[in-house]
């Protein structure tokens, strides 16, 4: 073994929450290699057009055609711009294999979707970790919320997450730093909702934004969200919370982290005779050289799919069907966020009041359907986001010509429109069986790895919900007075909400489940599964914030038992 | 007095005070000017271009924090349309030139007003979208984009800022 590879820890995958694992066991004094297997993106100086203006970029903010159609997944997220397409996967630098239509939206670098991500951190609560033993389905989940809530309040506090104290049991509240004021329209539909229906809420999103920067913010050397709202091209001030201007410049700041990108994990190395993992194989991402890195605990976190693949490709004599997979469920019980529904409307009324400024988060409504007890034909249900805005009229009257055309445009400042309204529907889906990630038994790809194939789809119970909440907030809007309400199925393909959850599910028993309450494998305790391959159910909220306080909790339990010689 | 007769009228003026023979720029084919999707206009047709843009929405006094608008136009055809789409471009513009010529117009010297009564016509002619009638579109649809997404208008007009002053979801208008 070269001692030059051996480390306490290994972290695979630099992202929002293997940064985050990184960033604890740096600072519990454990030496720890964070493996990437993309390029490194540092903070500031990777960040090529976050100070440019609107007008500086040659397409105006769009991309080429030729790119669109070359990579028709990468461009189908809503992200991907002139501006920041240099953090996305191309389509056919790591081609997979879609036994349903699967829109896998990557992000390969330090940092990994962390910099384009949309910063959404709600609480998880009480009932959505009850939910599936509820409601009969899944898995138990092997923890409840008061297991994670110390440690969202520790992410919170280090991330930085702007918030009111709404007391809304759905989504608890946290560490907040002072939330941004929300528009009138906002508060006369929240005020509006609040007299119509128990139970249901309109409050302000919270967000990994700094609206007032704290101690530990500056030791970071972040500072406040200036609203630029510009933040997926990477935020020069450390607005935003990305792995990038936080947790990994902390970690390496310890002087306990060595950072390796371009590091595609091959597999996780099983040792037979401690029953232990004992390192992972890694090849150059540019080299294609082959190396071995070992270590006493192993972090694996490059994201739910990958995360299941890899696993999957760690074949052993004891664990042929991939390391852990006793149970014959790993890649299994995948499930994402259905997105697939909105609505709009114009608002009669405010004609007095205007919008200055930006902000980078808006209205949300938590789930209100089926919290306290099952009321509807389909299963579990939706929160949804709420924005409001009063945006200039658009000009000019397709009859001008010359310098009537001119004079349309010029001859006068832009006049404000009416208020709109608009939301978007985030779904709770089903995990099942037949939803899963597996390795092609024959192609590979070009550094030798089976490629992966993805399949999950919407069932009835989303077409039901799709209804429903076309349903209940055409009659919201209604009751508030709103005119002109549309509603729409965007067909969103799965994959498109980013949110792809599950394939190594946590649950109380190994013959149901690949990891225990602590994200430890079953079968191999020395390593542990922190980012979304570890959800049992996948609930409503944006996920990122109950990652990092998964990898959080999990990172304190290794170095726990590291101490013990435990693991 | 009728459209047409406005026209005519204009056009005598406009031809009176020119000796067209003696000045009219010649000019190659715009197809020629088509390669493999793309179209790379010579100078001489990036400079009919921006008049043909400054006839449909004069800017040319504005040029402060406004790209000429032939480079941005062109740069929008070929990156945004698909091959088919620039070679249409390509052809309406080669028929637009044509258009002109037919009415003796020489686009450098002629005044504008000739040239967009003429377009006026046509499209109140409410023809069929041919290639003419799209690269006028065309033309005209990048020229308002070209002034909307610039430093000029989003600065001057719509009053945009990198930071944004404090936000105010409750400000009176």
């Amino acid at each position: 073994m070269n001692k030059d590879h051996k480390y306490e820890a290994i972290v695979i995958g630099a992202g929002m929450s293997g940064s985050y694992a990184a960033k604890e066991l740096c600072d519990k004094g454990i030496k720890t290699l964070l493996l990437e297997r993309g390029r490194d993106v540092r903070h500031l100086q990777d960040y090529p057009t976050a100070v440019k203006q609107p007008w500086e970029f040659d397409l105006r903010g769009n991309m080429p055609l030729a790119d669109r159609e070359a990579n028709p997944i990468a461009a189908s997220c809503y992200a991907y711009r002139e501006d920041n397409e240099h953090f996305f996967i191309k389509d056919d630098h790591h081609p997979y294999i879609q036994d349903k239509p699967f829109q896998w939206i990557r992000g390969y670098q330090t940092g990994g979707k962390s910099i384009m991500w949309a910063r959404q951190t709600q609480r998880w609560s009480e009932y959505d970790f009850q939910g599936p033993a509820r409601d009969g389905y899944a898995v138990d989940w092997p923890i409840r919320y008061a297991d994670l809530a110390p440690w969202y309040s520790e992410v919170e506090r280090f991330v930085g997450i702007t918030g009111n104290r709404d007391g809304v049991d759905t989504v608890p509240d946290g560490e907040f730093l002072p939330a941004w004021g929300a528009t009138v329209v906002h508060d006369y539909f929240a005020n509006v909702v609040k007299k119509h229906y128990k139970n249901r809420h309109v409050i302000f999103g919270r967000c990994a934004h700094i609206s007032k920067p704290n101690d530990i913010h500056i030791q970071q050397g972040r500072g406040q969200c200036l609203n630029r709202t510009e933040c997926e091209r990477g935020c020069p001030f450390g607005g935003y919370f990305n792995a990038n201007g936080s947790t990994i410049p902390w970690a390496l700041k310890t002087g306990n982290l060595d950072l390796r990108p371009f590091s595609v994990v091959h597999s996780i190395i099983y040792d037979k005779e401690t029953g232990k993992a004992s390192g992972v194989r890694v090849i150059d991402a540019n080299t294609m050289e082959a190396t071995e890195y070992f270590a006493d605990v192993i972090f694996l976190n490059a994201g739910a799919i990958n995360s299941a693949a890899i696993l999957l490709n760690s074949k052993s004599y004891r664990f042929p069907d991939g390391l852990g997979n006793d149970s014959g469920l790993l890649g299994k019980y995948m499930a994402f966020h259905n997105y697939r529904a909105t609505i709009s409307a114009t608002v009669d009324g405010f004609k007095d009041k205007k919008m200055i400024g930006r902000l980078p988060t808006g209205g949300y409504v938590p789930r209100f359907r089926n919290v306290y007890r099952q009321e509807t034909d389909f299963l579990r249900g939706y929160a949804a986001g709420f924005d409001t805005r009063r945006s200039l009229r658009a000009f000019p009257d397709a009859e001008c010509w010359g310098e009537d055309l001119r004079e349309n445009i010029l001859g006068h400042k832009p006049e404000l429109g009416p208020w709109t309204v608009g939301s978007h529907m985030m779904g709770e889906t089903i995990p099942k069986e037949e939803s899963y990630v597996k390795l092609d038994d024959k192609q590979v790809d070009k550094w030798g790895i089976p490629l992966i194939r993805i399949s999950m789809d919407y069932d009835d119970n989303d077409e039901k919900m799709i209804k429903d909440y076309h349903e209940q907030f055409t009659d919201m809007f209604e009751k508030a007075g709103f005119v002109d309400i549309k509603t729409n199925d965007n067909g969103r393909i799965p994959g498109n909400d980013i949110h792809e959850m599950g394939g190594v599910r946590m649950g109380r028993d190994p013959k149901t489940s690949v990891l225990n309450k602590w994200n430890q494998l079953h079968a191999c305790d020395n390593v542990y599964v922190t980012d979304g391959a570890c959800m049992t159910s996948t609930s409503t909220q944006n996920p990122s914030l109950t990652y990092m306080a998964f990898a959080a909790r999990a990172a304190n339990h290794a170095v726990e038992m590291l101490k013990k010689s435990e693991i | 007095m009728d459209r047409r007769s406005a026209i005519r009228n204009l056009t005598v003026a406009a031809a009176g005070t020119l000796l067209w023979a003696g000045c009219r720029e010649q000019y190659v084919n715009v197809l020629s000017l088509y390669n493999s999707g793309s179209l790379n206009l010579d100078q001489k047709h990036k400079t009919y271009l921006n008049q043909i843009s400054d006839t449909f929405l004069p800017l040319r006094d504005l040029a402060d924090g406004i790209e000429r608008p032939a480079d941005f136009i062109i740069r929008m055809i070929n990156k945004m349309q698909a091959p088919e789409q620039v070679l249409k471009f390509a052809q309406g513009f080669e028929a637009y030139k044509e258009l002109m010529k037919g009415a003796q117009l020489d686009i450098n010297t002629s005044d504008p007003r000739v040239a967009l009564a003429i377009v006026k016509e046509l499209i109140a002619e409410n023809p069929p979208l041919d290639n003419l009638l799209g690269f006028v579109h065309t033309v005209r649809g990048y020229s308002i984009w070209n002034l909307k997404s610039s430093e000029h208008y989003m600065t001057q007009y719509q009053e945009y800022a990198m930071v944004p002053p404090p936000f105010n979801g409750n400000a009176p208008v």
